[in-house]
């Protein structure tokens, strides 16, 4: 446990615990979590809409997950490790929310922008740039899309990515290796369904010449 | 290390399969030299495997791409997130689960959504500078919802007495012209007893007669003269006006030599006094461009020039008999909301270019006297961000390889020489800084023009809160500063109350002796000042928009404790989200007081934000909001409704 200083006493930092008791504070928790969120809450929030590819859940996720900070922030042992603590409360809860609501439609995401659509031409170029990479992730199993996610994108190192993930360090990069894998080859399948479409789009206009 | 658990080579299935999880591997980080080398051995002999390896590459390039586009969260998501700790926290027991709230429609404009869902929600370590119980920040009246802080006391049912800074407006009267109203704000009502607090009390309005309503106006901390941009200098373009206050300057006669500008002539509506001041620049190198042949109109504008001040000035600003209104820049589009009086109101600046389209924008400066604002950049690329102490803090598009990108460069401008200091970090659009030097709001990305090729709007990157710190020292060194000792001084009023200076951490940094010192004796001096308090604070930058973000505001109260920053809507660019922040620049912890939807132009200073709500916010008209805070209660208070639109003056 994390002995507070006079210091932080007065200023709760990440970590920290009840300046009397070393129990949970509502006062600590919650300035922690302030601080929690101002700092981490954009890529909290990036993370869910990557592994869900819905924004407004993402949103009520992100908030989910800040929430259960609050209510357990004494469980965070070194203020160091927030930030993969944070994320490993955010992959648990994406994942319950993907195993309970049995996410399998297709939801392109496309990145947002403030309260404006993308227009439809901004649409199709980023869906051609990386709609096939998005539909290969969405086919790769949750954990193993969760370990490229949080090491690729998220860059969180091997230690932090193990404890985002709850396994070891060993496990955890045994997940990310298989993950590569599983996407390489997802890849590869969705390239070739996309150039045998390509392929028969194209015959017609070859026919009639 | 991962590698003792890994099979030993014997006990791979075969060669391939280990060369492919090495070359996984190899991809996260470096492997053992004897199977890097055996990897690669069995890469060159494998064609199979090296398109395998070639495909892991490939694949961290393309996920990596996805960075370029990171999700935005919604702009209340701190709010619903602390809505719902809220609600957690006066249960006792850990494993009740908060309900969610769901987003809004995205069909609702953000303005809305912030309007709907403002949040008060306040910590007063950070709000009073000390620790102890949280005070509150509540909403005024007509907010929907408010949100007590974690463990805040209970607040008080009656009005309380402030003693924050005048609050002045402007609107459109019965009779077509303009009213003028500024009013103290003594008394303030606490949380949820918004119904029960008497209005900002209205006295009779000064009237002034302008061709067009305002957009924003700004007050002369000098001698509380006006600066107004009209309207129209947000459409087809308008002019930029001055309504001299109790201590105006005379002004001189306006001539050509005198005004090198590219904007149009400005027009003098009042004779001149027999003795004017000689403009400060008029013997220095200047960058402006003297030719004339950039102007987009060379001749006096035709447009109303004539500003009928009324007689019956009761209150703020008071016309002297010899003083009048004089236009000082016409026939422009009036770029970002960043206009500004320098501390020590001996200059104005703001962005300006033509309304004709011929080019982009400039840095436009007025001294008090003069006849007309005058260009100090010619490169049409540049923007005014803020004053620092007595510069110009500017930034300017600078153009890369990628014809569609520019990159930012901000720089300092010495008023009086307008000699230039570029800064040495570039990526750094339009910073402000807080009085302290240690901490800024800027874009930290890139610039793209619009399709006119005239208006620099941010691109991929984050409008964030990062240390102001000794890499933004300036570049070169600059030349000796001829800045008269006034244009380089710190605000003249501090107008922070004893207990707040006394209880501030930064105000007891030692660093603060530099900083507060009265006067900068020349321009290095001061950037030494900023890198010697910035450089140990080094604070991780904290995101507060990204996306399209096409527009912003971002102002410190007289403390630095307090930032104000409002962010236009992608629709309607004349409405935002406005959020005040508490900022302790030591430590870079920064809070979320409060969001609201807001008309652009606030005035946050001296114990009080002021802002006016667009039409129809709550389903009412418009109104002045205040949020005004004392060393130990915060409260609001807001004005009577209004069938027209409201523009606080700053």
């Amino acid at each position: 446990m994390l002995e507070l200083n006079a210091e932080r006493r007065v200023r709760p930092a990440l970590g920290a615990r009840s300046a009397v008791s070393g129990a949970w504070d509502k006062d600590t928790a919650g300035a922690f979590v302030e601080q929690l969120f101002a700092k981490h809450h954009g890529e909290i929030y990036a993370y869910l809409v990557r592994m869900l590819r819905d924004g407004e859940l993402a949103a009520d996720l992100t908030q989910d997950a800040f929430v259960k900070a609050y209510r357990n922030y004494d469980t965070l042992e070194k203020p160091e490790n927030a930030r993969a603590w944070l994320y490993q409360i955010a992959h648990r809860v994406a994942l319950d929310e993907l195993r309970r609501r049995k996410i399998v439609r297709f939801l392109p995401w496309t990145g947002e922008s403030h309260g404006a659509a993308p227009s439809a031409e901004h649409m199709a170029m980023e869906l051609r740039l990386s709609g096939d990479l998005q539909r290969a992730l969405n086919q790769i199993p949750e954990r193993q899309r969760a370990a490229l996610l949080l090491a690729e994108l998220h860059d969180l190192t091997g230690l932090e990515l193990a404890a985002a993930l709850g396994v070891s360090h060993v496990a955890a990069r045994a997940l990310l290796t298989r993950a590569r894998e599983s996407l390489r080859q997802a890849l590869a399948m969705e390239r070739a369904v996309d150039a045998a479409a390509e392929t028969n789009v194209s015959r017609p206009l070859g026919r009639g010449r | 290390m991962s590698l003792r658990f890994r099979p030993r080579p014997d006990h791979w299935a075969s060669s391939h399969e280990r060369a492919r999880v090495l070359a996984a591997e190899r991809v996260d980080q470096p492997i053992e030299a004897t199977e890097d080398a055996w990897l690669n051995d069995h890469l060159a002999e494998c064609q199979e495997c090296a398109s395998v390896a070639a495909a892991y590459a490939a694949q961290r390039a393309e996920l990596r791409g996805l960075r370029r586009r990171p999700p935005t969260p919604p702009r209340d998501l701190w709010a619903r997130t602390a809505a719902a700790i809220e609600r957690e926290a006066p249960a006792t027991s850990r494993g009740q689960t908060a309900p969610r709230r769901r987003s809004y429609p995205s069909a609702v404009p953000l303005g809305a959504i912030s309007g709907l869902l403002v949040i008060a929600v306040v910590v007063g370590a950070s709000l009073l500078s000390r620790p102890g119980p949280r005070p509150s920040i509540v909403g005024p009246t007509a907010i929907a919802a408010s949100v007590a802080p974690i463990g805040s006391p209970l607040l008080r049912a009656t009005p309380f007495v402030v003693a924050a800074a005048n609050v002045g407006w402007m609107k459109l009267g019965a009779d077509g012209k303009i009213e003028v109203y500024d009013t103290p704000v003594d008394r303030v009502c606490p949380a949820g007893e918004g119904a029960d607090c008497p209005p900002i009390a209205e006295p009779t309005p000064r009237s002034i007669q302008l061709g067009q309503a305002p957009a924003s106006v700004t007050r002369s901390p000098k001698d509380s003269g006006l600066v107004v941009v009209d309207a129209d200098t947000k459409g087809n373009g308008g002019g930029v006006y001055v309504l001299p206050g109790t201590n105006a300057t005379p002004r001189p006669t306006p001539t050509p030599a005198e005004s090198p500008s590219t904007l149009p002539s400005a027009v003098v509506t009042e004779p001149p006094p027999t003795e004017p001041p000689s403009p400060p620049a008029s013997s220095e190198p200047s960058p402006v461009d003297t030719t004339g042949s950039e102007s987009p109109s060379t001749e006096p504008s035709a447009s109303p020039s004539e500003v009928a001040i009324s007689p019956s000035a009761s209150v703020g600003v008071t016309a002297s008999p010899t003083n009048g209104t004089i236009e000082i820049a016409s026939d422009v589009i009036v770029v970002g909301e960043s206009e500004a009086y320098s501390p020590d109101g001996a200059w104005f600046a703001f962005s300006a270019r033509p309304a004709d389209g011929s080019h982009g924008p400039d840095i436009y400066l007025w001294h008090p006297g003069d006849p007309k604002a005058i260009a100090v950049t010619t490169d049409h690329r540049s923007m005014f961000s803020a004053w620092l102490g007595g510069r110009i803090l500017g930034s300017r598009g600078i153009a890369t390889a990628d014809p569609t990108t520019l990159l930012s460069q901000a720089f300092l401008i010495d008023p009086t020489t307008r000699h230039e200091a570029p800064l040495a970090r570039t990526g750094t659009w339009r910073p402000s800084v807080d009085p302290l030097r240690r901490v800024a709001v800027y874009w930290d990305g890139f610039l793209t023009l619009d399709a006119t090729g005239t208006e620099l709007r941010p691109a991929d990157g984050h409008l964030v809160l990062g240390s102001w710190s000794g890499a933004f020292a300036p570049a070169v060194t600059p030349t000796p500063s001829a800045s008269a000792p006034e244009s380089a001084a710190p605000p003249s009023e501090p107008a922070q109350s004893p207990a707040e200076a006394s209880e501030s951490p930064a105000n007891a940094s030692p660093t603060d002796s530099t900083v507060a010192s009265p006067v900068a004796e020349s321009p290095m001096a001061e950037a030494s000042a900023s890198a010697s308090a910035t450089n140990e604070q080094g604070i991780t930058p904290v995101e507060l928009a990204s996306g399209a973000v096409r527009d912003w505001d971002a102002r410190w109260d007289e403390t630095g404790t307090h930032l104000a920053v409002w962010i236009a809507t992608e629709g309607d660019p004349r409405i935002g989200d406005l959020t005040l922040y508490s900022v302790d620049s030591a430590s870079g912890k920064v809070v979320t007081l409060k969001r609201v939807a807001a008309l652009a132009g606030f005035s946050i200073g001296k114990g009080r934000l002021a802002w006016a709500t667009p039409h129809g916010q709550d389903g009412q008209g418009n109104r002045v909001q205040v949020v005004a805070w004392t060393k130990d209660s915060v409260g609001s208070v807001e004005s009577r409704e209004s069938t027209e639109v409201l523009v606080v003056i700053r």
